[in-house]
């Protein structure tokens, strides 16, 4: 098969427990489906679905990105708003703007929103509501992250911007070896676009690449992100976090490196032809996102979170650029080399297959 | 009474502990004339023309069954999804056989896409496994099956589907889509694959609409209808009136049923509390008393329901200390509980009986306030205010429901399917043992019913079964006693699908036993509930339902 793989053969169908799960999910998947009928434009909000198992540190993560949103306005869904403790002044300093009971404030504009009802109302609500740069939506330890995403891809005005999720270094082997929690866990790796290894101070470097080497024997293709105290720069997370095309330099404090740099198209570049880029999925490549315009004068924004990607109408009229980030300077080379091919191929003219 | 009917059985067990048994029933108009012997009955049948109808002469017949809480309608549309998987698995008919390899799964699809009705409609079937079952599907291979009929096909971890060329066009997509996850074949044609979110929300559209359309709530009620029929229900209860479509289109698609003949049930509506009083308002009570007034003993409407906190198996219940094992991911209801006695005044004063979930003891101690503070500002006799599920309670929480009056509506099944999963997994030993403590409110001397909550938690609808686990009360091993103290009598248990569960649904004056002048309602078995071993309770057959009086089958 040419594209699309969806990897090795996966599932571990036996306990009634995942038979449920399974059958939860199929339905949860057909009815996230019948809330809109078609696509929503590129100025729909990026939903991130942070999934992990309980005690992964997913909510650490979140505690993060609030503190740190890039200059971004983050809404964030969660069950209960108590466990992220908002109001601690872990919260680096931070004051809350306005409480109530569903809704916290923060004074950088951030929200942490308690999910009320159905995930894709509340979604749509906030979208609705256009106070937000990006969403994240904190999926409960047992939630199905697949049925989530397709509740944020289906609400009208959102637009899934990616599934991320954390899992904890120090116990992924024995949670993988439990009968009862194992299938829960690697659902969720199945369906990361991004993976998150939290905890890496509390195992030694071996170890590290040993569940490096798992996970992608796991999910062949997904990016692994390592993290130190829920520490993982927000350009990973968000999709939003790559609007413009410049970045501050990077201040160093993520334990984990990446590198990032911006194409400019200086002509139009045909739809398939990206598309057929992406689907090739560039060694590295963790998020891009970006405009171009096609010959027929259309303007078309890109993302990309791992190797998943898309290419939708923008919404509005933007310059050229696409900001590559991955997770070496060698491999944003190679990248920036390859992706700047299109640039050169006359109009029309077809690419060989790869 | 023009002409009496009377069945000869090899025995009748009436649930009226006054006149246990029989071995002949006379019936006439819909109702009960008298049930006893052939004997007894002669001074009705000296004065009335009657026939003897002998089809149920070596058969047991029982009060027909109740299961009081099911959402047929609501589960019956997402059972057109049929199952392809590699395991055997529960399902409402039962134990589904799963299938072995990807030839048997194109078997079955092959018969199935034969006698698919309308051509115009996706097939749809989930549960394939590529790991177990041999490898992917793919177009060219569905094709083969029906180059006419759409199918599609989910995954059992439903981050594929398969199509073929029919469902490609309905989706909307040729060889020329861009979009991750759509996969093709190496000379670049679209291979029927629709890999993760975006891809497989894309596949999903035109499958939601055909699953939630225009008549699929009918059809749903036609299906759940016979598969409740085959479990030997005569009477449920629809706990979410109005929930999914709103109130007048899901009572027109029960009525519609009931007319046509499709719908071997009684079935009572009990209305979904925030959604009526988003609907109606201050004209609520008004609304509900018109819908008494146009039912009838077919399709009723009575009460009023509450969710309070989330279910057993999403583990999202709400529990007293010590709580969960790890993270508490309880979850509470639309109504926030402070307001709980405000909410349900109105429908307390007003005498509508109040339904109310309450799976976790948290949520079960907030029922019993509320119930308490509504008997101390106006104390009502006869209530029958109903804890719904009643999963993890404890036995002082039995003594004050009975003390209060008030009644529960249990669901047993998970003491089977789930109970020694959530040992170590959510709930904890103790309170997973102790699911469903039905000894105790036998012992507090409160009138209970068991149902199935037939829905989207794949467990069977079976009140066979349901007596079953109430009796044996053994776990998913198969072999284990979930807290034996909890077990209950036979008797016991088949009074919780029979005249107990009409007292709780507030019609045991004309349901639920075996007496003159009551609905002429029966299920038949092949054999005696009272004779077999215990653990064979759940393999006995169901021959027929009686529905007022006439044969179903």
């Amino acid at each position: 098969m040419d594209s699309g793989d969806p990897g090795p053969l996966r599932a571990q169908p036996g306990s009634v427990d995942d038979f449920d799960a399974a059958w939860q999910a199929t339905v949860g998947s057909i009815a996230a489906a019948r809330r809109r009928p078609g696509d929503s434009g590129a100025d729909a909000v990026g939903v991130t679905v942070l999934t992990g198992f309980l005690g992964s540190g997913k909510t650490t993560v979140l505690r993060r990105l609030l503190a740190e949103p890039a200059g971004l306005r983050i809404a964030a869904v969660v069950n209960d708003i108590g466990p992220v403790n908002i109001d601690a002044a872990a919260i680096d300093g931070l004051q809350v703007a306005s409480r109530t009971p569903e809704r916290v404030e923060l004074t950088n504009g951030c929200a942490c929103c308690a999910l009320v009802d159905d995930l894709a109302e509340t979604l749509e609500g906030l979208a609705g509501a256009r106070m937000s740069d990006a969403i994240v939506v904190e999926a409960s330890g047992v939630a199905d992250p697949a049925t989530l995403a397709l509740a944020a891809e289906g609400a009208a005005g959102c637009m899934l911007d990616g599934v991320v999720a954390v899992v904890d270094a120090q116990h992924l082997a024995s949670q993988l070896s439990d009968p009862r929690v194992g299938p829960a866990v690697r659902r969720q790796i199945d369906v990361a676009h991004l993976v998150v290894l939290s905890k890496v101070d509390q195992v030694d470097s071996a170890e590290v690449a040993g569940l490096a080497d798992l996970l992608g024997r796991l999910a062949p293709g997904r990016m692994v992100v390592p993290a130190v105290h829920g520490r993982i720069d927000p350009r990973l997370l968000l999709g939003a976090a790559l609007r413009g095309a410049t970045f501050p330099a990077d201040t160093g404090e993520h334990p984990f490196e990446v590198a990032s740099a911006v194409v400019t198209p200086t002509r139009p570049w045909q739809r398939a032809e990206v598309a057929h880029w992406f689907e090739l999925s560039p060694p590295g490549l963790m998020r891009a996102k970006g405009w171009f315009s096609s010959p027929d004068g259309g303007c078309h924004e890109v993302q990309a979170v791992g190797r998943s990607w898309r290419i939708v109408p923008a919404g509005s009229a933007h310059d050229p650029a696409i900001v590559l980030i991955c997770s070496s300077q060698e491999a944003v080379d190679s990248a920036v080399a390859s992706l700047l091919n299109l640039d050169e191929l006359t109009s029309g003219q077809r690419r060989p297959s790869g | 009474m023009e002409r009496i009917t009377v069945y000869p059985a090899a025995r009748i067990h009436t649930m009226d502990p006054g006149r246990p048994h029989g071995s002949a029933v006379a019936v006439a108009d819909g109702r009960i004339v008298s049930v006893g012997s052939m004997e007894s009955m002669q001074p009705w049948l000296r004065r009335y023309p009657y026939d003897i109808d002998d089809r149920y002469a070596d058969k047991v017949i029982f009060p027909g069954f109740i299961d009081p809480h099911t959402h047929l309608r609501l589960s019956g549309t997402y059972m057109g999804l049929h199952y392809v998987g590699p395991i055997d698995s529960a399902s409402p008919t039962g134990i589904r056989k799963g299938l072995p390899s990807r030839d048997a799964v194109l078997h079955q699809l092959r018969a199935l896409a034969a006698e698919h009705a309308d051509p115009s409609e996706p097939l749809t079937a989930w549960g394939y496994d590529p790991a177990s079952q041999d490898g992917h599907l793919d177009r060219d291979m569905l094709d083969e099956i029906s180059d006419t009929v759409p199918l599609w096909v989910c995954a059992y971890a439903p981050h594929i589907v398969y199509a073929n060329s029919p469902m490609l066009e309905l989706i909307g997509v040729d060889d020329d889509s861009i979009g991750h996850g759509l996969g093709r074949y190496a000379d670049g044609r679209l291979n029927g694959w629709f890999v993760e979110t975006e891809a497989t929300a894309r596949a999903n559209r035109p499958v939601a609409a055909s699953i939630f359309g225009p008549g699929t709530g009918r059809a749903a009620i036609d299906r759940m209808g016979a598969v409740a029929r085959a479990a030997g229900v005569t009477t449920t209860a629809d706990l979410v009136w109005g929930m999914a479509d709103g109130f007048e289109p899901e009572w027109d698609d029960h009525a519609a049923a009931i007319a046509e003949g499709t719908f071997p049930l009684r079935i009572y509506m009990i209305p979904f509390e925030p959604k009526l009083v988003r609907s109606y308002g201050a004209e609520m009570l008004d609304f509900l008393a018109s819908k008494r007034s146009e039912g009838d003993d077919r399709l009723n409407t009575h009460g009023v329901k509450y969710v309070n906190d989330g279910s057993y198996p999403s583990m999202t219940l709400v529990m007293n200390s010590p709580g969960y094992l790890d993270e508490d991911t309880a979850h509470t209801g639309e109504v926030p509980w402070e307001d709980m006695v405000e909410r349900m005044r109105p429908f307390w004063r007003a005498g509508v009986q109040i339904h109310s979930h309450a799976n976790g003891d948290r949520t079960v101690d907030m029922t019993l306030d509320t119930l308490a503070a509504l008997q101390a500002e106006q104390p009502r006799f006869d209530h029958r205010f109903t804890i719904e599920h009643y999963c993890i309670s404890t036995p002082a929480q039995a003594k004050r429901l009975a003390a209060l009056g008030g009644l529960a509506s249990v669901n047993i099944y998970f003491v089977h399917f789930r109970a020694q999963l959530h040992a170590d997994h959510g709930f904890g030993p103790d309170r997973s043992e102790a699911t469903a403590r039905l000894g105790s409110l036998e012992r507090a001397g409160a009138t209970f019913a068991l149902h199935s909550d037939f829905n989207l938690v794949v467990t069977p609808l079976s009140p066979l079964l349901a007596v079953w686990c109430a009796v044996n009360r053994v776990g998913a091993d198969g072999e284990t006693v979930m807290a034996p103290g909890e077990r209950i009598s036979l008797d016991r248990a088949l009074r919780a699908v029979t005249i107990d569960a009409a007292h709780v649904l507030a019609r045991d004056d004309r349901l639920g036993s075996i007496e003159a002048g009551k609905l002429a309602d029966f299920t038949v078995l092949d054999d005696d509930p009272y004779e077999v071993d215990p653990m064979a309770l759940r393999d006995i057959g169901v021959v027929d339902t009686v529905l007022g009086g006439e044969p179903t089958s």
